[in-house]
């Protein structure tokens, strides 16, 4: 653990992490706006900006900028501490242990296409989980699983390539250090 | 993380396409909604079971009661105070359409797909 | 332009909540009633009827039901088994009110079939051992003994009717003619007792006595749906919707039978060999009248699939379905039309009948 730093100063990773959560919002309630098939089955486009966090600040970052992202997200929406707050968390923290044990891959570690697909299926699955085993124990609700699970790895791979040209972008510029997810948290 | 494709992209994509493409073969989600047993008695009640809760049901008539079982999505006649237990000799009913019936006793037991019944069944 | 975010979660809770809406059974308004009368289990459904005339109704068709079953029992006392010692014995048999219609038309029936339904083989049905309460069961009768009762040619075409002035009275010169009605007897019951509903005022109803029925009108608009039973398989074949006023009757080698030593020997006996018929697992007929369509039944199954169509041609029928014993099914074009399978057969044929 770093030493205890003084409660105001604000470091340049604590700069980033709300500048993207604060991203991440945006881009949730822009998506919010699309239509879709099914209501509220949405690409996940702002997940991006989590798995930004995670390749340029490690996986602790990337839970910040998570359950930020959540907790403005309901707080917004007037949602906060209702079921569906429960099953947004629930989806965000499965992801993010997703997120934690692909890192653990040998060798370089997955990309973000790879990271992005793990999150996302890990995300709709825990989703799933939570509302079968608390809300809905019904086996009509099985049924809608195989859909659900296409449809959240479609969107992890589409995250993921935004993601990769994102960072790519970034690198060109200079900005992206080429460091494994776990890095930052190594003390 | 590299800003790029890796190996373990390659694994991930692969493991997911196999875990969604399982769920499908499991799971194929358009087989319908689930399947009740309807039970009824000789003096007309009629009782609508869905099969995918287990239970017991004991079924009145004129001899008597016959027992009923429902587990893992079949239903049979468990006993029945007939002298020939036909009912019980023809075993598991899962699909919809297929029955069994107590004469003597008056009962009856037809698994029926629910959104997709048979007013009647001939045969 | 920002508007409230829905969180997937809140979307598949109301999509969940919207399923399961969909997928509870409704409550109808259809009355149920069941009896065990004819030997077997008889269901009356009637769509939007007030209790009381529902409760009217039942009784009616328990009347018609139990009167047919007492007339016209094959083995227990009844006046069709006096009328069977008399024809045995060679004496003429004074017919009560009403049973000279039946036998008319059963015979008019058997004629039109070509032989092929002849309730006239009612010793026949007792040697095989289809005339009991107990279920059937084997040895099969030696041939010699089928061969002596077939030598004599027992058909409902031997019976004479004489009308005179005490009314009609039926005589044989053939002993061995024993009548049999069961292959006519449901489909003309359920004829009599579906009438007495239409001039209750009921029309919207099906009437199924242990499997066979007759159905009219609809539920609400919605027509009813009848499923037919796969005859090997666990299951519905297929199903069809009623138009109007239809009596459906199968003829299976399922519903009464035993099985000796390997062999499956059924009730449905081809009068010319005085063996159980063999090629087929069941035929279905749609037809208005339940006395037709039930006479048809039999007589197709004894056809079989090669013989079928001329039967039907020569019975004047239009919608028939018969599943050889190979799993063919062989369908008449009106029939095709209207039939769903639930899982297409490995074959089917699709047979015009006759001009």
């Amino acid at each position: 653990m770093p030493a205890a730093a003084p409660v105001l100063d604000v470091t340049r990773e604590d700069r980033r992490v709300a500048a993207l959560a604060a991203l991440g919002v945006v881009i949730h309630l822009a998506e919010a706006g699309l239509p879709s098939p099914l209501p509220g089955l949405k690409p996940g486009l702002a997940n991006v900006v989590v798995l930004a966090a995670l390749a340029l600040h490690g996986w602790r970052a990337a839970a910040w900028v998570s359950l930020l992202r959540v907790l403005a997200g309901s707080l917004l929406a007037g949602t906060f501490l209702t079921p569906t707050f429960v099953l947004s968390l629930s989806g965000a923290l499965a992801a993010l242990a997703a997120l934690g044990l692909v890192g653990l891959l040998p060798g370089r570690g997955p990309g973000p296409v790879g990271a992005a697909v793990a999150a996302s299926l890990a995300h709709m699955g825990g989703q799933f989980a939570v509302a079968y085993a608390l809300f809905l124990p019904h086996p009509a609700l099985l049924h809608l699983l195989p859909v659900l699970m296409s449809f959240a790895l479609a969107a992890g791979v589409l995250t993921g390539l935004v993601a990769l040209a994102a960072l790519r972008g970034l690198e060109r510029r200079g900005l992206h250090p080429l460091r494994g997810p776990l890095e930052a948290d190594r003390v | 993380m590299p800003a790029a494709w890796t190996a373990a992209d390659g694994l991930l994509l692969a493991l997911g396409l196999a875990l969604v493409g399982a769920l499908w073969a499991v799971e194929p989600g358009d087989r319908g909604p689930a399947s009740l047993a309807l039970v009824r008695a000789a003096d007309g009640r009629t009782l609508e079971l869905p099969l995918d809760r287990d239970a017991r049901v004991e079924v009145s008539g004129p001899l008597g009661a016959s027992l009923l079982e429902i587990r893992h999505g079949r239903v049979r006649f468990l006993d029945s105070p007939c002298p020939q237990k036909r009912c019980v000799r023809a075993g598991w009913l899962d699909r919809p359409g297929e029955a069994a019936a107590c004469l003597p006793n008056g009962v009856t037991v037809e698994v029926v797909a629910l959104g997709r019944r048979y007013d009647a069944i001939n045969f | 332009m920002i508007r409230r975010p829905r969180a997937a979660g809140a979307a598949l809770l109301l999509l969940a909540a919207l399923l399961l809406a969909a997928c509870a059974p409704r409550p109808e308004p259809v009355h149920h009633d069941r009896f065990l009368v004819l030997g077997t289990l008889v269901d009356l459904t009637l769509w939007d009827a007030d209790e009381d005339t529902a409760q009217r109704a039942a009784a009616e068709v328990l009347r018609v039901l139990r009167g047919v079953h007492e007339r016209w029992h094959a083995w227990e006392d009844s006046p069709l088994t006096r009328l069977n010692q008399a024809l045995a014995a060679g004496r003429p048999f004074p017919l009560e009110p009403g049973m000279a219609e039946v036998l008319r038309e059963a015979r008019r029936l058997s004629a039109l079939s070509g032989g092929l339904f002849d309730p006239g083989i009612g010793a026949l049905v007792r040697l095989w051992g289809f005339q009991s309460d107990d279920p059937p069961h084997g040895p099969p009768p030696p041939e010699a003994r089928i061969q002596a009762l077939l030598a004599r040619g027992p058909s409902i075409a031997h019976l004479r009717l004489e009308a005179g002035p005490e009314g009609v009275r039926a005589r044989s010169e053939t002993p061995t003619l024993q009548l049999d009605l069961g292959a006519f007897l449901k489909g003309w019951a359920v004829d009599q007792a579906v009438e007495r509903l239409h001039a209750m005022g009921l029309e919207d109803l099906i009437l199924n006595a242990g499997g066979d029925l007759r159905a009219s009108g609809d539920k609400g608009g919605r027509p009813w749906r009848i499923g037919i039973r796969d005859p090997r398989g666990p299951g519905v074949l297929a199903s069809l919707e009623i138009r109007g006023d239809e009596a459906v009757f199968t003829s299976g080698d399922y519903e009464r039978y035993y099985d000796w030593e390997g062999v499956r020997y059924h009730h449905l006996i081809d009068p010319r060999t005085g063996r159980p018929a063999r090629g087929t697992l069941s035929v279905t007929v749609v037809h208005p009248r339940g006395a037709v369509a039930d006479a048809a039944a039999t007589a197709l199954f004894v056809a079989g699939p090669e013989g079928w169509r001329e039967v039907a041609r020569r019975m004047h029928l239009t919608q028939v379905m018969l599943v050889a014993a190979d799993g063919t099914v062989h369908l008449t074009p009106a029939m095709e039309r209207r039939m769903r399978f639930e899982s297409r057969p490995a074959r089917v044929v699709v047979e015009q009948v006759g001009p």
